[in-house]
Formats: C-alpha cells, sequence, structure tokens
C-alpha cells in the first residue's frame, strides 16, 4: 500500500461509508445515552417487561450500553463490524418482539432501515474515513 | 486542542437532546395519520364514553377501527368499556392489542392490571402493576392501592388522571 497517497485521499465509497456510519451511529448515540443518562431506563424496563423479554433489567442496561458505545465505534469508526453486527442483532430482537406487531409505516421502518445499515456495515467495515483504517495505515508502514 | 472542543461540542449536544421530554400519552389523542372519519368515530366514541353510554361507545370505536384507527387510544378506550359493562375476557383481549401496538402504554397497563383484579388473577394485576410504576409512579400508586383492597374500581379514572 502506497502510505503517503491513501492517507489523505478518499474516494466516493470511502465519504460513502462515512454516510453510513453517521445515520445509525447518531440515532444509537442518542438512544443510548437517553437510556442511560436521560430517564429512559425504567422506560426500557418496562418495554422489554411488556414484550416477555427475559432478564428485563440485565438487558435494559446491556441494550443501553451496547447503543452508547456501538453508536461511539460506528461514529469514529472502531470495530465497525463487531460494534454494527451486535446492533443488527438487537435491531432483528426489536423488530420481531416490538415492531412487528404494530405495522410496518410508521412503525417497523425506522428499525428495518438501521437494520439494514448495520448489516452493510458488517459487510463493508468502516471505509478509510475511520480511526480503523488509520490504525491499519501506520501497522503497514511500520 | 481541537479535537478535545469537538468532543466537548458532542458531548453537549447529546446531554441536550437526553434532556427532551417522553413522549406523553393520553387516551383522548388520536396521532397523526389517522383518517379524518376513523378520528371522527373516534370522537364520538369519547363523547359517549365520557356520559357512560359504554354499550353506544363500543359501537363509535368499533366504527373507528373499522376505518382505519388502528391506535392504541382506540383499543384502550375500548376495552374500558368493554370492561365496564362486564365482558372482562374480551377487555382484556383489546388491552392486548392495546399494548401490542405501544407497549409503554400507562393507562392501559393500569386498566388491564384492574381487569385481572376484576378476574381474581392478583398475580397478572401485579405484574401490570410492576410495569406501571415504571412509567408512571402516580398511576401505579393508585393502583397497587386498589390491588390492595382487592377493588378494581377504586380510584379507576377514565381518563388515567
Amino acid at each position: 500500500m502506497n502510505g503517503g497517497e491513501s492517507r489523505w485521499r478518499f474516494t466516493a465509497s470511502d465519504l460513502g461509508l462515512l454516510g453510513l456510519r453517521a445515520g445509525p451511529a447518531m440515532v444509537f448515540l442518542i438512544h443510548g445515552a437517553l437510556k442511560l443518562f436521560g430517564g429512559h431506563f425504567d422506560r426500557t424496563v418496562a418495554l422489554f417487561m411488556t414484550v416477555n423479554i427475559p432478564a428485563p433489567e440485565a438487558m435494559a442496561w446491556t441494550v443501553a450500553v451496547l447503543e452508547f458505545a456501538g453508536g461511539l465505534l460506528l461514529a469514529v469508526g472502531l470495530w465497525t463490524r463487531l460494534a454494527a453486527g451486535l446492533l443488527a442483532a438487537e435491531m432483528a430482537v426489536a423488530i420481531v418482539r416490538v415492531r412487528w406487531p404494530q405495522g410496518f409505516v410508521g412503525a417497523a421502518e425506522f428499525e428495518v432501515v438501521l437494520l439494514l445499515a448495520c448489516l452493510a456495515l458488517t459487510g463493508t467495515g468502516s471505509g478509510r474515513i475511520s480511526i480503523e483504517a488509520r490504525l491499519n495505515l501506520r501497522r503497514s508502514v511500520r | 486542542m481541537r479535537s478535545g472542543r469537538y468532543t466537548i461540542a458532542l458531548l453537549a449536544a447529546i446531554l441536550a437532546l437526553t434532556a427532551l421530554p417522553a413522549q406523553a400519552a393520553d387516551v383522548t389523542e388520536v396521532p397523526e395519520g389517522v383518517s379524518t372519519e376513523a378520528v371522527k368515530a373516534f370522537r364520538a366514541g369519547l363523547a359517549l364514553h365520557r356520559d357512560k353510554h359504554y354499550a353506544q361507545a363500543i359501537k363509535e370505536y368499533d366504527r373507528a377501527i373499522a376505518l382505519g384507527g388502528r391506535f392504541p387510544e382506540a383499543f384502550n378506550n375500548l376495552a374500558y368499556c368493554y370492561r365496564k359493562i362486564g365482558q372482562i375476557d374480551k377487555s382484556i383481549e383489546l388491552y392486548k392489542t392495546a399494548l401490542a401496538l405501544r407497549p409503554t402504554f400507562p393507562q392501559a397497563h393500569d386498566y388491564v392490571a384492574r381487569a385481572y383484579l376484576a378476574k381474581g388473577d392478583r398475580a397478572l394485576a401485579m405484574r401490570h402493576y410492576e410495569i406501571l410504576r415504571r412509567l408512571d409512579a402516580r398511576l401505579a400508586h393508585c393502583l397497587l392501592e386498589a390491588i390492595r383492597r382487592g377493588d378494581p374500581d377504586y380510584n379507576d379514572m377514565p381518563w388515567g388522571s
């Protein structure tokens, strides 16, 4: 790899991947923060209890941390595949257990978009505008 | 330290967004996107419901739902009317539909708990109390008192407040 060239020149695909990461990152980061710091934690536990998610309190902590940390990781582009994969799994559960009975338009559509975006990122990775790419670049230069 | 400033700005934006109020739930509200005809039928149902003409209110709520008004408030209010005319099993099924459409609907948890209490199922009533106390402490307090007394009608407020 030519270090000097790939350090500063980004392709349209890299910008596209940055955009693909930015949307879900913002949504998950804010929703994770709402659960952890914004008073939505009890509401999440209540939701999980209503739809019969096992160990609702522990699962609410897990989901809150996953959304906050996962959103942050997607934003900066670090461990993108792992974070996107876990968030995709969360969205799949949300669609099946909560959103599906509510229909698609105005209900499941939002989670479906997030699921597909996360699945796409699981396949593509973060692109070159990311911490991951910077770290890989340093390793290859060494 | 430009990156430090960006980090502080990002955290400030997140904290500002976390301060947004949670969505309010009101059994008299109609969500956006419901057809005008369904809204009219729902409002007619509400007027009859307020005057305790439950059987007639049921017809209007049914009509609202048939006209495409599949929103949780319609199912919740329909269930309330069925409960008040003594059709507890039917009301429980309708509360379940309301809760499937909006699992964090405080009034539906309150009322379905009372329906279970009317059936003598204190355990399920308590389960919904446990959910409700995480959603609306004041409603939950009133429900707990009803459960303690074994009286589903104690503090039973038709509009949840």
